[in-house]
């Protein structure tokens, strides 16, 4: 008994490290944010030649955006959704995601930094494709967002959902719980009494 | 049992001759109408409309196109043909029947397979098939009246009588060791209900989630996601009114191994960054799909090894949770066998291992109060077995404040008591604290199928108008409460494949009510263990859970402003059956003599299970 005692101690002494070096150097936590779904519905199908254009502003800085993206339960083999950024300089960054490779109403993340309060514009295009996509939509009015489908504006916008990180503590959640079993099994094996009956 | 030699003998004789007869019943019973017409042959056609011949192939020019075939003999057991197409598509049989009236059965076709089998099993002369597709292909079309031994029937038909057997002859045995009578039956029940079931999805409620959680447990940006589970995830493709015959399922899973084969490499983006700890209960899963990976099975043999994974971790906590208990053996016994406990454990879905830790919890708590003074292990068993259920579902954290109701007398002192009292609140703390840590961390927001949901506006809600939603409370568990603590999905629940059992569900659902009742009433709980007062913190305890699962569901998945709670479901419930009946059942004077477990303890439960999947096996399509 007193070797499994001796070894809660040194278990107990490792999680104790543990704590300290979260509370000092935390790790990244990524969460997100997504927007509010009101009237969940989807913009048309999406067919090649076909351009998706949404407009919107940062609310902090994000590191990814997410695309909520529907393909109506067909698989689909071939074809690739080209995805372009631009911020309010003119710069853009394109992504050709493979259409193989997302899963009905799913997100699809791309990684990019997003500055807080800077507008920025998605352009989404689609190309050979045999099957339609489409993206999801809410009618939550949101500042600085602007959704148009072929030139023309919508009410609606893509139900976009952003990454940011922040510093991550929960390590420290996971280490008081083995402490706290820890600790019950030490004082349930504990022979020595502390007190008279 | 087995240590005898002799035993071991009989079971492995048994077992051949079961095997010898479910064969003989196969072919004399189901397949005696193909004895002396066993063939396969080419279909003659007769008459051809809209549609033209092209390279050995039949196509479709309209979708009114038809062919009409003389069927010899006048017998036709199954409909066969190879077809190409662009999409899915429909098409029906018409033919005249014994009463010469025309007869018409609409038929789906998918486009993953390329062969249809379409049984019938009746006495024509001629069948004319319509298409309602054009630029369809059609070839090779045949009726076969040969002989098919159904695997499933045979394998059922080879457990009934081989456990039957088994149960009748060493039935003493089993009376007294209701725990490896439960490993018997749940052990050879629940292999068979994975076997039965169909190798898809949307069986059992949220499973496609939880296939795809299980498979990228670990992962934390991407993982890779084959398209044979994105196959299984579009509803659409894999509808089971797609395949409705076992050759037509057959080739449909060797179709899914092929693909999964050439596209494991493919990878999905999963950007799950929130802890892990919610997501421990699928560990089972993992396991099965890991070990399939490492071995290069197939992928419906993974499919199958992660669910009989599950399905063992069900059986051994609730093996022992029935193992520790004294007089709750019966009542454990019983829930454990239930049908939706059962089916549940053996499809994608974690409600039973946390319904059976729970009952280990229950039945630990029950047991520490009736020792002098307490076994560390139980004592820890008991925190893991709440701390298992509540990581995933922290409302069921309430279990563990039970703990602090055991009489500090029985622990060695006082302080060691009151330590470990003060430990478990601390314990509980950390579970309840997962219910906002998503709030901090930033991943909460509603859940959108539920619709329109807002859980920060429904908290908003709920401290502004706190009457509105005490009434909406009182008036929910009027209308479903009683229903959802004893109704037929918490005892009979079999999610999506209801419409198999539903010609016997009147039947199962009264049969194992009125088993539950009699397995409990006839359970002798002691007086002094099963005080008043133990009564009470159960009724509270249970209030409490409630108020927990039907507040969170309020938050999250109902629309704001809504009069009711959208998304409470029985299952979340079935753990209840023990405190409530511990509430409702009287209680005695501490009986010395041992009890007798009754005989048909052993087999109506059993029977139950067998009935429900001779259902699954006759009137599911294609099982």
């Amino acid at each position: 008994m007193k070797v499994r005692y001796k070894i809660c101690i040194i278990i107990l002494f490792i999680l104790s490290i543990i704590i300290l070096y979260t509370l000092l150097f935390p790790s990244k936590q990524f969460s997100s944010y997504t927007y509010e779904t009101i009237n969940k519905s989807t913009i048309d199908e999406i067919r090649n030649k076909d351009l998706v254009e949404q407009s919107f502003q940062a609310e902090d800085n994000y590191i990814t955006v997410g695309l909520p993206i529907a393909n109506y339960g067909q698989i689909i083999k071939k074809g690739k959704i080209i995805v372009t950024i631009t911020d309010e300089q003119g710069k853009k960054k394109k992504y050709n995601i493979k259409a193989t490779n997302i899963i009905d109403n799913e997100y699809y993340y791309l990684n990019y930094r997003f500055k807080k309060n800077k507008n920025y514009k998605i352009t989404i295009q689609v190309k050979d494709l045999k099957s339609p996509i489409t993206f999801l939509t809410t009618e939550k009015e949101i500042k600085g967002t602007n959704l148009r489908v072929n030139k023309k504006e919508r009410k609606e916008n893509i139900i976009l959902s952003f990454m940011y990180s922040k510093k991550n503590y929960f390590n420290i959640w996971y280490c008081l719980f083995i402490i706290s079993i820890l600790l019950c099994y030490m004082t349930l094996i504990k022979e020595k009494d502390y007190v008279k009956k | 049992m087995l240590k005898n030699k002799k035993n071991i003998k009989f079971i492995i004789v048994t077992f051949l001759l079961a095997i010898l007869c479910s064969f003989l019943i196969e072919i004399i019973v189901w397949n005696k109408s193909l004895l002396t017409k066993n063939k396969t042959y080419n279909a003659k056609i007769v008459e051809l409309h809209d549609i033209e011949k092209k390279e050995g192939w039949y196509k479709t020019t309209t979708d009114e196109a038809y062919i009409i075939l003389e069927i010899q003999d006048g017998y036709i057991d199954k409909l066969q043909f190879k077809y190409k197409a662009e999409k899915n598509f429909d098409w029906i049989m018409y033919y005249k029947n014994n009463n010469n009236e025309t007869q018409k059965i609409i038929q789906k076709s998918s486009i993953l397979i390329n062969e249809a089998t379409r049984k019938l099993n009746t006495k024509i002369k001629t069948l004319k098939i319509e298409f309602k597709s054009s630029d369809i292909k059609i070839q090779n079309i045949r009726i076969k009246n040969s002989i098919t031994l159904n695997s499933s029937r045979l394998l059922f038909m080879v457990i009934l009588i081989t456990t039957l057997i088994i149960l009748i002859k060493f039935r003493d045995y089993f009376r007294k060791n209701l725990e490896k009578t439960f490993l018997v039956i749940a052990g050879t029940t629940g292999l068979l209900l994975i076997i039965v079931s169909p190798k898809m999805v949307y069986t059992a409620w949220d499973d496609q989630i939880h296939l795809k959680r299980a498979y990228t447990l670990f992962s934390t940006k991407e993982s890779n996601f084959s398209q044979a589970l994105q196959i299984l995830e579009s509803k659409i493709e894999v509808s089971s009114d797609n395949f409705q015959t076992r050759e037509e399922q057959q080739t449909f899973y060797k179709e899914l191994n092929k693909i999964h084969r050439q596209t494991r490499d493919y990878k999905i983006q999963i950007n799950n960054y929130s802890p892990k700890y919610n997501q421990i209960v699928y560990l089972p899963f993992f396991i099965g799909f890991r070990i399939a990976d490492i071995l290069d099975l197939n992928f419906t043999t993974g499919f199958i090894l992660a669910k009989l994974f599950n399905l063992i971790c069900y059986i051994i906590i609730m093996y022992y949770a029935i193992k520790i208990a004294t007089s709750l053996k019966k009542i454990i016994f019983v829930i454990a066998l239930l049908v939706s406990n059962l089916f549940l454990a053996t499809q994608f879905s974690y409600d039973p291992t946390i319904t059976a830790s729970l009952i280990l919890a229950l039945s630990l708590f029950i047991k520490m109060l009736e020792q002098k003074e307490i076994n560390n292990k139980y004592l820890i068993a008991f925190i893991l077995a709440v701390i298992w259920a509540s990581l995933p579902k922290a409302v069921y954290c309430p279990v563990l404040l039970l703990a602090l109701f055991i009489p500090n007398n029985k622990f060695k002192t006082k302080k060691q008591a009151l330590i470990i009292k003060g430990l478990i609140l601390f314990i509980t703390l950390l579970l309840v604290s997962t219910f906002i840590l998503p709030f901090f961390l930033g991943s909460v927001g509603g859940d959108s199928r539920g619709g329109n949901t807002n859980a920060s506006a429904q908290l908003s809600l709920i401290l502004h108008n706190p009457f509105r939603y005490c009434k909406t409370l009182i008036k929910f568990f009027i209308i479903y409460g009683p229903e959802q603590f004893f109704g037929k999905n918490t005892l009979v629940g079999v999610a999506y494949l209801y419409p198999y059992i539903e010609m016997g569900i009147d039947f199962i659902y009264i049969g194992s009510f009125i088993f539950l009742m009699y397995a409990s009433f006839t359970s002798k709980m002691d007086k002094e263990i099963l005080t008043n007062k133990i009564k009470f913190i159960l009724f509270i305890m249970l209030v409490g859970i409630w108020l927990l699962v039907v507040t969170a569901m309020y938050l999250s998945f109902t629309e704001v402003g809504l009069n009711t709670i959208n998304g409470v479901q029985s299952r979340y419930f079935i753990f209840a059956l023990l405190p409530i009946l511990l509430i409702l059942l009287p209680t005695t004077n501490k009986n010395k003599e041992k009890e007798k477990n009754p005989l048909p303890l052993i087999f109506i439960p059993f029977l139950i299970l067998m009935f429900v999947i001779l259902l699954f096996i006759f009137k599911g399509k294609g099982i």
